[in-house]
């Protein structure tokens, strides 16, 4: 089974996305923190990761550099609303070759499954 | 003198030849002149010598008798004689006298005909230098007049009555008067307020002076002069005071310029206002980017959770489509907060990159967010926009910014008006294209037309604009080498223009 994990420390936004993809084959975790989010990616390595920018800890930008180094592959997905604040950070982790996609919040449970489904599957799956 | 001598003395008149008939003869003869007592005495001698009967002592005693008779006649003409040289002699000398006190008269004479002659040459040279003097004297004058005339503040002279004594020519410019008019007239008439000028004048008398005395000077054709008098009493050799001279400063520049000052001061104390209002303005946006931030987690939620009952509800089911609805609703929520975030400061901070854009899609976007109040409002809202017109290379943000701004200034024009419309147009221009925004609303009066880009300048009520929008959106289309155009009829609308270019521009450092 493949596996998803959330990484936000809002928990409405975690059920969100459990919710989203309630009906989906797929297993959905969620991590309140970075530092919880890169345990996590350790012990299991998850198919897709969405993962927020703005959290206490480690913020986005540094959880998404620890996880390239645990796995270089791994589809990330940065759901946030507001990246200008990380947008140095975020150009320094593309110049140095780590690749992430960006989503917009907020995302519809529609977006959601989409974005899994074509992830996980291959766009022409959805 | 030759002394004459008596006949005795000259042997007696037996020498005498004969009687003379006449002085000279009796000169010549050394007789004395015939007279008649001579002649009678000739008689005599003749009857005597018709007495050769006399007897010889007779003769001799008459001969004795003429002798003595003949010597004293002799004498006595000798003596008148000499008398009369005597006379002559005296009148010689008084001649001789007289031509000697001449001699001493006219030596004197001469000596006064000198003094008179060096006092005339004395007189001459202090009529020369009286000549120089009444020279220098007029070289003087005219001296002090033409300093006096040069002056370029108006002086004059008052006398003790209260009427002008003397006048310059900057006194008969700025009055509009000639010196000939107003010499004799009361100095007060020519001020805008002659009870000032005259207390004035009564300090400089009491005091002897004044300075700076604030006056407004008039002139004949109604405009008055702003001037500060100094002014002091004058004096004559006595010392006694003639009147009081009087010297004006126009300080018609010094004032404009103090109004100037004064508007400035004015403005800086408005834009301080304003400044703290687009402070308050600046920590709101902040706040509300912030809120809006925040909202986006629950706004998020919100909607997977509305989402997830739509998936676990029967599409007959009543409440499915309130679900809808929910939906909806969340979702234009979030566009709302979507947007405030797209034009909040926070947002705009960011550095953007210019990218092709259509110039219609930002306008497409600024209509939806405008939607609510057009709607509210009861705007007509229309628009055209030509074929073929080009994408732009734009910072898209920057753009849809400035087109918001400028269909909420259209807006908030609108409010008071009865026809209330907003028509959007784009077109290309040559090597631009070309967006016009026009509304029915209020315009824009000429005094604030050409502060309409200054920053902080609004004449919307405080806490409603900022002053920055167009100042923000002038700076914004001017970085991107475009135009921004206003035209304007108060009372009947205005019309933006804004001209970008289609290339892309050189990106400079702001």
């Amino acid at each position: 089974m493949k596996t998803i994990l959330v990484i936000d420390d809002d928990n409405a936004v975690r059920k969100a996305f459990a919710l989203a993809l309630e009906d989906t084959p797929y297993k959905v975790d969620g991590a309140e923190s970075g530092e919880k989010g890169i345990e996590m990616e350790q012990n299991n390595r998850y198919d897709l990761i969405f993962l927020d920018l703005k959290m206490p800890g480690l913020n986005g930008v540094e959880t998404l550099r620890e996880l390239r180094k645990i796995s270089k592959d791994t589809p990330v997905y940065i759901v946030t609303a507001f990246y200008k604040e990380f947008f140095e950070g975020l150009k320094a982790v593309i110049d140095d070759g780590l690749n992430f996609e960006l989503l917009k919040k907020p995302v519809g449970a529609d977006d959601i499954v989409l974005v899994a489904k074509s992830v996980l599957e291959g766009p022409e799956a959805c | 003198m030759r002394k004459i001598k008596t006949p005795r003395e000259n042997k007696g008149a037996r020498h005498v030849k004969a009687h003379p008939i006449s002085t000279i003869e009796a000169i010549n003869k050394m007789v004395p002149p015939r007279s008649t007592r001579n002649i009678r005495r000739g008689h005599i001698i003749k009857s005597m010598r018709n007495a050769g009967h006399i007897g010889k002592e007779a003769w001799e005693d008459a001969v004795v008798k003429m002798q003595m008779t003949n010597e004293k006649q002799t004498f006595a003409r000798a003596n008148r004689f000499y008398d009369a040289l005597n006379y002559a002699q005296s009148m010689m000398r008084e001649v001789k006298k007289r031509e000697e006190e001449l001699q001493v008269i006219n030596e004197e004479m001469e000596a006064s005909n000198e003094e008179l002659q060096a006092t005339n040459e004395e007189m001459e040279a202090t009529n020369e230098e009286l000549s120089s003097t009444t020279d220098e004297l007029q070289q003087t004058s005219t001296y002090a007049r033409s300093l006096i005339e040069a002056s370029l503040d108006p002086l004059v002279t008052i006398g003790r009555n209260g009427k002008i004594k003397d006048v310059n020519h900057e006194t008969e410019v700025m009055t509009g008067r000639s010196r000939e008019e107003l010499i004799g007239t009361d100095f007060s008439d020519y001020f805008t307020d002659p009870e000032n000028a005259r207390a004035g004048y009564k300090k400089a008398f009491k005091e002897g002076f004044v300075r700076g005395y604030p006056l407004d000077l008039l002139h004949v054709d109604g405009h008055a002069t702003p001037v500060l008098y100094n002014a002091a009493v004058y004096r004559d050799e006595a010392g006694k005071v003639m009147g009081v001279f009087a010297a004006a400063r126009d300080i018609t520049e010094q004032k404009k310029t103090e109004q100037k000052l004064n508007k400035l001061l004015d403005d800086l104390k408005g834009s301080q206002a304003q400044l703290i209002q687009a402070g308050k303005m600046s920590a709101v946006g902040t706040m509300t980017a912030g809120v809006a931030h925040e909202l986006n987690n629950p706004m998020m939620s919100i909607l997977n959770f509305i989402q997830y009952c739509i998936k676990h509800t029967a599409e007959d089911d009543r409440k499915y489509t309130v679900l809808k609805d929910a939906e909806h609703e969340c979702k234009r929520s979030s566009e709302i907060i979507n947007n405030l975030l797209t034009f909040s400061r926070m947002e705009s901070e960011g550095e953007e990159e210019y990218q092709k854009e259509d110039l219609a899609k930002i306008l497409d976007r600024v209509f939806k967010l405008s939607s609510y109040r057009i709607k509210k409002d009861n705007v007509l809202l229309t628009h055209h926009i030509a074929k073929k017109t080009p994408e732009l290379w734009i910072k898209a943000n920057n753009i849809q910014q400035v087109v918001l701004n400028l269909i909420n200034n259209a807006m908030d024009g609108l409010e008071k008006s009865r026809k209330k419309e907003i028509h959007v147009e784009i077109h290309s221009e040559g090597e631009f294209v070309e967006l016009t925004i026009s509304d029915t609303g209020c315009g824009i009066s000429p005094e604030h037309l050409e502060k309409i880009y200054d920053p902080f300048f609004t004449t919307k009520p405080v806490g409603i604009g900022t002053g920055l929008g167009l100042s923000i959106s002038h700076s914004i289309i001017k970085a991107h080498g475009g135009e921004i155009m206003c035209e304007t009829k108060p009372g009947k609308g205005s019309k933006f223009k804004v001209l970008l270019p289609v290339e892309k521009r050189k990106e400079t450092k702001r």
